[in-house]
């Protein structure tokens, strides 16, 4: 008995003491002691963030789950009857305008030093990092006078086959260049043309990483892919150069937000927050080459500034609402050139 | 004393049977009914059988799949069974070495084992450019005939360790009698032996043609536009946009049932063709020719070699300086550190987890081996079909089944450890069942019967005098079991959660944000924690196997 008595009050300490470190009570209501982050980023990045949140909130433990963006979702709906994640964080935009249903609209108390036009008017979603679109070419391979210039240059008879290319239903980032393509060459037959003659130029690959690594590794000349990959490559030392085409390119962000029905939603409110937090931002743009959504953060070093990039107008909700029909164009197009 | 032995088999199976229903039947059962309700999936559904079959782009992934998984099977049952041969009966240098390393193929790490074959033989490969200086080239490693070697080299251990687990429950007297009365020995090997190892034999294609079929890692990174089913599912699955469901449950169907299929083969086969040996003196070894033996050795170190060569070159590379995503020449510690200092505890997690489930697998597989293979009835031969359906299953789909259970009262398990070991002791489940299985069929029941008639209970029986005869089988099927949960990543990335990542985790999120130095590092930790236990293995087999067991 007066055994149970010790526990009971060992109990009631501990718990004392945990609301206590509990520490700083947030404007959304008192954060929770732990928050759970489902996140797609870099693990070595989501390292970095996880102890810089655990030292400025010492008393949330967070606990992290690192997969891609498809294995999350994946993972969220199984879990839908009892979400145990808290906020997922930098996953690819298209997946949470997709899944809606799955997300808490936050509007962020940083959003007023984002760059104009970051944030969605539902709030469903809140950009993380921002990155444009490249072409990517193996310095070995492609001479400074025959690199491409444009979109339009990798149609050339000479890089027939040479192209990499991620299949745009299997990768968000080959889906935003889709997009992209669609955007400058027409939302219609037009655009489609330069789509399939792209394709029947192009080595269809089943992953997005693996367009990025075989030009760096000089397994294809050509790459069409995102920034911030072909940059690290770059950082590197690979023998690679970034082309930002003539025509222009998408710039858009990857995105975080809250898991519904959450189990610990303050202070998920909290991580995110401190995701776009200034001192984050600054440590994203200096240690891992991305680029912020803050307009008081300036571009990694060995990069063109945003503002000097053609840029076109990316129509998310294009992108998303079509999403069906376009894929299945695109599906119809790879039968027909592959 | 009937009645009580019948009393613990029958709460074996309905042991088994529970266990397969809770862990296996009811979360894949929940993941189809939910893909195939409501209207609009339903309509989604029939447009993707007619989409499927009306287009080569579709329906050329099933022929591509069945081609290539015929021709790896038969590759891999060539290459195996020489192989086991070999080491058996000839006095080869270095057997042990022949023995693990062979084995060793069979631990390619999820993603980095295949991309060790572009680096070495892709277009600006290592080879290729080493080659190039003197104006040749190889033939490419992308497309079918890249993705049929692979195949061979990295699952013909499947055939290899069984083949061996068989031979040395073969009696000499077998051969001897045979020899005596004047047949040849080619003749010898093929109406004497072969019918003995055959059932094992069988068990080892089997497993062969499954994996292969199942295998979406090689064909996605190698194949280069070359779909096969399980690379057109995983698409459909586990897509960043989200996918098609209904599309993934058409083709797993098509997955389930060829793998099924070959299955109830095999069943069929082995019941038929079941002989039973006691072995008293295994196979000797032959005194061979010098130059027949160079052969062999030859032959054997070859085979090994090759199959060796996704784990050197992760070995080298994780000593590699790295400089974010592009590796250098020269020697470095710096990857070890990183992840001591990142993801100590992905280790730990993964010897606790696979320690237990194999555990477990074997304990629960020695038990339903043995029904299968002594109390043949249709609700066992319906246990074995459920079982194997593990195998058959891409973990994928038997982690969200598992989630999707096991998330809501009366029992949680997600968010817990306890949800990885269920899926990593059901999933391998079938490796010791088939390996005793098929054990026991050569094993003469009246050795059993013997020991029953003179007075020792069934039970004692069972563990004095079968668990002994069937330990090759026992130890190669745990041996099999450690070595595939070891590096699990399908499941483990959907039902790991906070600090239980395991090292197969921990090297698809490295690889995945282009860090090769630390995933090769983590691989090279995960080769050597495969290699020692089978190592281990080896030396006591081989001193049984010595002393004549």
């Amino acid at each position: 008995m007066g055994r149970i008595r010790g526990w009971v009050l060992g109990m009631c300490l501990v718990a004392c003491l945990l609301a206590v470190a509990a520490g700083p009570v947030g404007a959304q209501g008192k954060p929770e002691d732990s928050v759970v982050v489902y996140s797609a980023f870099d693990a070595h990045g989501v390292n970095a963030v996880v102890a810089a949140f655990e030292k400025k909130y010492p008393g949330i433990k967070v606990s992290t789950v690192v997969a891609g963006t498809g294995e999350i979702i994946k993972r969220m709906e199984a879990e839908k009857e009892r979400p145990l994640g808290d906020v997922v964080w930098s996953i690819g935009l298209d997946a949470i305008v997709d899944k809606k249903g799955l997300f808490e609209p936050y509007l962020t108390k940083e959003a007023g030093s984002f760059f104009p036009g970051q944030v969605p008017a539902d709030r469903v979603w809140t950009p993380f990092t921002t990155m444009p679109y490249v072409i990517m070419y193996n310095k070995k391979l492609v001479s400074e006078a025959e690199k491409p210039k444009a979109w339009k240059d990798a149609l050339d008879a000479k890089w027939k086959g040479k192209v990499a290319y991620a299949d745009a239903s299997k990768s968000g980032s080959s889906y935003i260049l889709l997009v992209t393509w669609l955007s400058i060459y027409g939302k219609n037959d037009a655009g489609w043309k330069f789509v399939e003659d792209l394709l029947r130029q192009s080595k269809v690959l089943p992953k997005s990483s693996m367009t990025y690594q075989g030009v760096a590794n000089g397994e294809y000349p050509i790459g069409l892919t995102f920034e911030q990959a072909a940059f690290e490559y770059l950082k590197g030392g690979a023998p690679i150069g970034l082309i930002y085409p003539s025509e222009g390119t998408a710039i858009t962000p990857d995105g975080s937000a809250l898991i519904r029905n959450a189990p610990h939603p303050n202070a998920a409110k909290l991580f995110l927050d401190f995701t776009v937090s200034k001192e984050m931002q600054d440590l994203m743009v200096d240690r891992f080459g991305r680029r912020s959504v803050r307009k008081d953060v300036g571009s990694p070093a060995g990069l063109p500034a945003l503002d000097q990039i053609k840029a076109i107008n990316y129509d998310l909700d294009y992108a998303a609402t079509n999403r069906t029909q376009i894929l299945k164009r695109f599906q119809d197009a790879l039968i027909k050139t592959q | 004393m009937a009645r009580k032995r019948r009393d613990f088999w029958w709460s074996v199976t309905l042991l088994a049977f529970l266990t397969v229903l809770a862990f296996l039947v009811y979360p894949l059962a929940t993941v189809l009914v939910t893909s195939f309700t409501g209207e609009e999936k339903r309509f989604v559904l029939a447009e993707n059988y007619s989409r499927f079959f009306s287009h080569r782009y579709y329906y050329s992934s099933v022929v591509n799949s069945l081609y290539l998984s015929a021709l790896a099977t038969l590759g891999a049952l060539v290459v195996g069974t020489t192989l086991a041969f070999a080491v058996a009966r000839y006095p080869l240098p270095g057997k042990t070495f022949l023995r693990t390393a062979a084995n060793l193929a069979l631990l390619s790490p999820p993603f980095i084992g295949a991309y060790s074959w572009v680096v070495l033989f892709g277009r600006m490969g290592l080879v290729n450019r080493a080659l190039s200086t003197f104006g040749w080239s190889l033939p490419t490693i992308y497309g079918w005939r890249g993705i049929l070697l692979v195949f061979v080299v990295q699952y013909f251990p499947f055939v290899f360790l069984l083949t061996s687990a068989a031979l040395r429950s073969v009696d000499q007297s077998v051969e001897d009698a045979a020899l005596s009365l004047g047949s040849p020995p080619r003749r010898t090997f093929r109406t004497a032996i072969l019918p003995i190892i055959a059932p094992s034999l069988t068990a080892g294609a089997l497993l062969t043609f499954m994996a292969t079929m199942a295998d979406f890692g090689t064909p996605m990174i190698i194949g280069e536009g070359l779909h096969t089913l399980p690379t057109l599912m995983y698409g459909e699955f586990i897509n960043e946009l989200g996918g098609n469901p209904a599309m993934a449950s058409t083709l797993g169907s098509l997955l389930i049932l060829v793998n099924t299929a070959a299955l109830m083969a095999q069943r069929y086969y082995a019941f038929r063709k079941a002989y039973n040996v006691v072995c008293i003196q295994p196979l000797t070894v032959r005194r061979t020719p010098a130059r027949r033996r160079l052969a062999l050795t030859v032959f054997a170190y070859g085979v090994v070699c090759v199959a060796l060569i996704p784990s050197t070159t992760i070995l080298i590379s994780s000593f590699m300086p790295t400089r974010g995503p592009v590796m250098y020449a020269g020697f470095s510690l710096q990857s070890y550190q990183t992840i001591f200092h990142v993801i100590p505890r992905a280790i730990t997690n993964t010897f606790f987890l696979t320690a237990l489930a194999v555990v477990l697998d074997v304990l629960l597989g020695v038990l339903v081996a043995y029904l299968l293979a002594r109390r043949r009835s249709r609700a066992h031969a319906l246990l074995d079909a459920l079982i194997m359906l593990a195998y058959a299953i891409p973990g994928t789909v038997v982690g969200v089944g598992l989630i999707v259970v096991y998330n809501r009262p009366p029992i949680i398990l997600t968010g817990t450890w306890i949800i990885l070991l269920v899926s990593y002791f059901i999933r391998h489940l079938p490796y010791p069942v088939r390996s005793c299985t098929a054990m026991l069929q050569q094993i003469d029941i009246r050795v059993e019967e013997a020991s029953v008639s003179l007075g020792v209970p069934p039970f004692r029986t069972f563990l004095k005098v079968t668990i002994p005869l069937m330990f090759p089988a026992i130890l190669s099927g745990a041996a099999l079991a450690w070595m595939t949960t070891i590096g699990e990543l399908s499941s483990s990335i959907l039902l790991y959660s906070g600090p239980w990542a395991t090292m197969s985790v921990a090297i698809f999120t490295e690889v995945f944000s282009n860090h090769f130095g630390t995933a090769s590092a983590l691989a090279s930790i995960l080769i050597v924690a495969a290699f020692i236990p089978l190592f281990l293995t080896y030396r006591v087999l081989g001193e049984r196997a010595a002393l004549g067991m």
